[in-house]
């Protein structure tokens, strides 16, 4: 099931109306905090925003913040702080200051030309919202978790556990409606971008979750010093994250090397293997596969040709398509012999053996031919008979030609898609 | 600066190393237990011990060297306040002993290391100022006298004692010279293990003047479990990488199945000759992958599609195949400049010269018309191909080093 079009609107309505809610039964407050904690206050709204402005965006697309996040958690579960008055305020003032500093954050984006997602903001500061009333509210004695960072008789490892907690459950919130968000964005299942989401990076949720409760930790014995200090493993992890983030793009790039090798070679076409990816990857999202299906999609159709640095002759303009089925069947499984001696990509190559396979063996035989294989083979048929061009003449015969194979050669389904994606395309 | 190893250094030279080593360690325990007695707090102890040892057997977060994350090391500095540097050595002892090793010989080595490190990087701490009761501590200018200066001392002295120890081993039972290989691990894996390192402030400052106790650990570490999931998918990515970089080598073999095996024995032969050459470690790796691949340009091209002059044909073809690779760029040059071979007008860097010696040796050694090693040497030797008179010498001394697998036959 997907998601209608009123989430994200309802979720800005939810933040502002919170925002609303918490002006009018902590306006006073708020005067009062300003006054008395402006230097605290200044600290983590310079956190959040900064946070803000150094992003990281995961090979899902997912855009993450982890030190603005950990500077809003920090504030809402903060306490004592040495050299200061205890940050006692209504989880109302929090709620403000966060949603401020977001704003402050987003415009510095924009102000440097980055990308602003006003919906990301307003769910941190849903998720922030609900961390920091349950600090405050929780029916516990002696006045709750809060209460307790100021009496020195209650044990520090409980309050501490109970961080954990609260700061886990407007996380886990923030995910939800995140996951939510990127659903409709994408129009994928709910199901499955709630999965994505909270499965992508689950070290990365437990180490956001337990960055925030470490600045208020070490607050009362370093002071204001505890934000860069309790931040720091945040901004390690950001410094990781983006290597991984790095290292990925070039592991990709290093596949197109692979599948740039038969155009340098002489044996394909110029850009023949990058188009067929690209549409294959249009194919592929038109159908709703998995993100990981996808990427290995990708990967296979860059390297579908690879075969044919073992030709002795090269087939004329490297057209698979017009080849024998025979010959098509012997570049395919000598590519997918040369990937699977990486280790690494033995799905892909698995991918990449069974493309030339005619559709036919599924309807008659009911043999299995994956779906990325299916769309690896009409997208190549495509660039074969088109040459690349998106002359409107050109793409007419080429689809044409492939009707004349459909249900025999070519998947109908797939076909359906690659009509889909067509428009998509550059 | 000849660094191969000779049969009886390689014999007798690991387990007297590791003798030493172990030696060093004990003298240590004592003078510890001389200087500050047993631990106060064997809670702390036992918990570290348990946690260490835990955090060594999780899989390696990273398979290229360049970064890692070892919680280990955050652990034995927590035990220098919180237990003292003889509950430091305990903990490194302990840890080193339940690593993942079978071979009892490594497990002594890793006990006697871990132990000697947490022991050293201790009586830094100590030397420098660090406090080892921190129950009274308030306010970030104590926090940094304290504890935050002395533990990135004792941080950065960790992570040379044992950078100094393990190449030691390593110059003995494979040949890497001792400064290259402890610059290597410095300004790799040292630089983020010691930002890693500076977690340890962080618990100590909770488990005692915050009054968490065990459950500092709880928070502390658990920011790095991120930090662990980013760099682990960052060493399999880029495992990954390095894997498809063989497909590369796959397509030539494909092309010249009588060049089976010649690339990864180029590689292994010349990366052993930069080594001993001393060359730094970026440029080890670019002569290591331009051995792999110095065939692509030459052998990967459609039959008829070469150019007339197929020297210059194969350096164009191998540029443009890897033009969208920066993190070959160095190797790249390399491989240009050795696919030009004798062809080239300008002088041959040091790495093209150590991949074209090797490539010329493996040549003459294997295949159909082999020779034996040193009637190879001898001819090359004749050539004068190689302006650089030490390029055959290493390239002597790396065949005749039992420790390679591309020896002399």
């Amino acid at each position: 099931m997907t998601p209608g079009r009123r989430v994200e609107p309802l979720i800005l309505g939810l933040a502002i109306a919170s925002i609303l809610g918490a002006f009018l039964t902590a306006l006073g407050s708020l005067e009062e905090a300003l006054t008395e904690h402006w230097l605290v206050i200044a600290a983590f709204v310079a956190a959040i925003a900064i946070g803000d402005v150094f992003r990281v965006q995961m090979p899902s697309g997912r855009v993450m913040t982890p030190v603005a996040t950990s500077s809003a958690i920090g504030l809402a579960v903060l306490g004592p702080v040495e050299g200061e008055a205890p940050f006692d305020v209504p989880a109302g003032v929090v709620l403000i200051i966060v949603a401020a500093a977001s704003g402050v954050g987003l415009g510095l984006c924009r102000l440097f030309g980055r990308p602003v997602d006003w919906t990301a903001g307003a769910v941190r500061t849903i998720g922030v919202g609900i961390t920091a009333a349950l600090m405050r509210n929780l029916p516990l004695a002696d006045g709750g978790p809060w209460a307790w960072q100021l009496n020195p008789d209650k044990p520090r490892w409980l309050i501490a556990v109970i961080m954990l907690g609260v700061a886990a459950a407007g996380l886990y919130v923030d995910l939800v409606l995140t996951g939510l968000v990127r659903a409709q964005r994408r129009s994928m299942p709910m199901r499955r971008a709630l999965a994505e989401e909270l499965g992508e990076a689950q070290s990365l949720t437990l180490g956001l979750l337990a960055a925030g409760p470490l600045v208020a930790l070490l607050a009362p014995i370093v002071g204001l010093a505890g934000l860069p200090l309790g931040l720091l493993p945040v901004v390690l992890t950001h410094i990781a994250v983006r290597r991984f983030v790095t290292n990925r793009e070039t592991y990709r790039q290093t596949i197109a090397t692979l599948s740039r090798l038969t155009e340098v070679a002489g044996y394909t076409p110029t850009g023949h293997a990058a188009r067929v990816a690209s549409l294959s990857v249009g194919i592929g999202r038109a159908m709703d596969l998995p993100s990981a299906e996808v990427e290995d999609l990708e990967y296979a159709a860059l390297l579908h040709d690879l075969g044919q640095v073992g030709l002795r002759s090269p087939i004329p303009e490297g057209a698979t398509v017009l080849a024998a089925p025979d010959d098509q069947r012997r570049i395919a499984s000598e590519g997918a012999t040369i990937v699977r001696r990486t280790e690494v990509l033995d799905r892909v190559a698995d991918l990449m053996e069974r493309q030339t396979m005619p559709f036919r063996h599924v309807r008659e035989w009911g043999e299995e031919i994956p779906v990325p294989s299916r769309i690896i083979k009409v997208a190549n048929a495509f660039d074969d008979f088109s040459h690349g061009s998106t002359d409107p003449d050109a793409v007419a015969a080429a689809l044409e030609r492939i009707n004349l194979g459909l249900g025999y050669e070519y998947d109908p389904e797939v076909v359906d898609a690659l009509i889909r994606s067509i428009p998509a395309q550059p | 600066m000849q660094s191969a190893t000779s049969p009886r250094l390689l014999r007798l030279g690991a387990p007297g190393y590791i003798g030493l080593t172990t030696v060093l360690a004990c003298g240590l325990l004592v003078l510890c237990w001389l200087i500050y007695g047993w631990p106060e707090d064997m809670v702390a102890v036992v918990l570290l011990s348990l946690l260490g040892a835990l955090t060594w057997r999780l899989p390696a977060t990273t398979s290229d060297g360049r970064s890692a994350f070892s919680a280990g090391h955050v652990v034995g500095l927590t035990a220098i306040t919180l237990a003292n540097p003889l509950g430091a050595g305990l903990v490194g002892a302990f840890m080193g002993g339940m690593r993942r090793r079978s071979d009892p010989r490594r497990r002594v080595f890793n006990v006697a290391v871990l132990a000697t490190t947490c022991m050293v990087a201790g009586l830094a701490y100590d030397l420098v100022g660090g406090s080892f009761d921190l129950s009274e501590l308030r306010g970030a200018r104590a926090a940094l006298f304290s504890v935050a200066l002395p533990m990135l001392v004792a941080d950065a002295v960790y992570l040379l004692v044992n950078a100094v120890l393990v190449a030691g081993v390593i110059r003995i039972t494979a040949g890497v010279p001792l400064r290259l290989q402890v610059v290597d691990m410095l300004t790799s894996s040292g630089i983020a293990q010691f930002a890693y390192g500076v977690i340890a402030i962080l618990v100590v400052l909770m488990w005692q003047p915050g009054r968490l106790g065990p459950v500092a650990l709880l928070v502390g570490l658990a920011p790095l479990a991120g930090a662990r999931w980013a760099l682990v998918q960052y060493g399999e990515e880029r495992n990954a990488r390095e894997r498809a970089l063989g497909a590369l080598v796959s397509a030539i073999e494909t092309r010249a199945p009588s060049l089976t095996g010649h690339g990864g024995r180029v590689s292994e032969l010349g990366a052993r000759m930069a080594q001993a050459l001393g060359l730094g470690p970026q440029q080890v790796a670019d002569v290591r992958t331009a051995g792999l691949l110095h065939d692509l340009g030459r052998v990967v091209v459609a039959p008829g599609y070469d150019d007339a002059d197929g020297a210059t044909s194969a350096a164009r073809r191998e540029a443009e195949m890897l033009r969208e690779l920066p993190f070959l760029s160095g190797a790249t040059l390399v491989m240009q400049e050795v696919a030009l071979g004798d062809s080239a007008t300008t002088p041959r860097s040091l790495g093209a010269e150590i991949v074209l010696a090797a490539d010329a040796y493996d040549l003459l050694t294997h295949g159909e018309t082999a020779v034996p090693s040193t009637q190879a040497l001898a001819s090359l030797r004749v050539t004068g191909r190689f302006r650089d008179e030490r390029i055959l010498s290493v390239l002597e001394a790396a065949v005749r080093d039992p420790t390679t697998s591309v020896g002399a036959r």
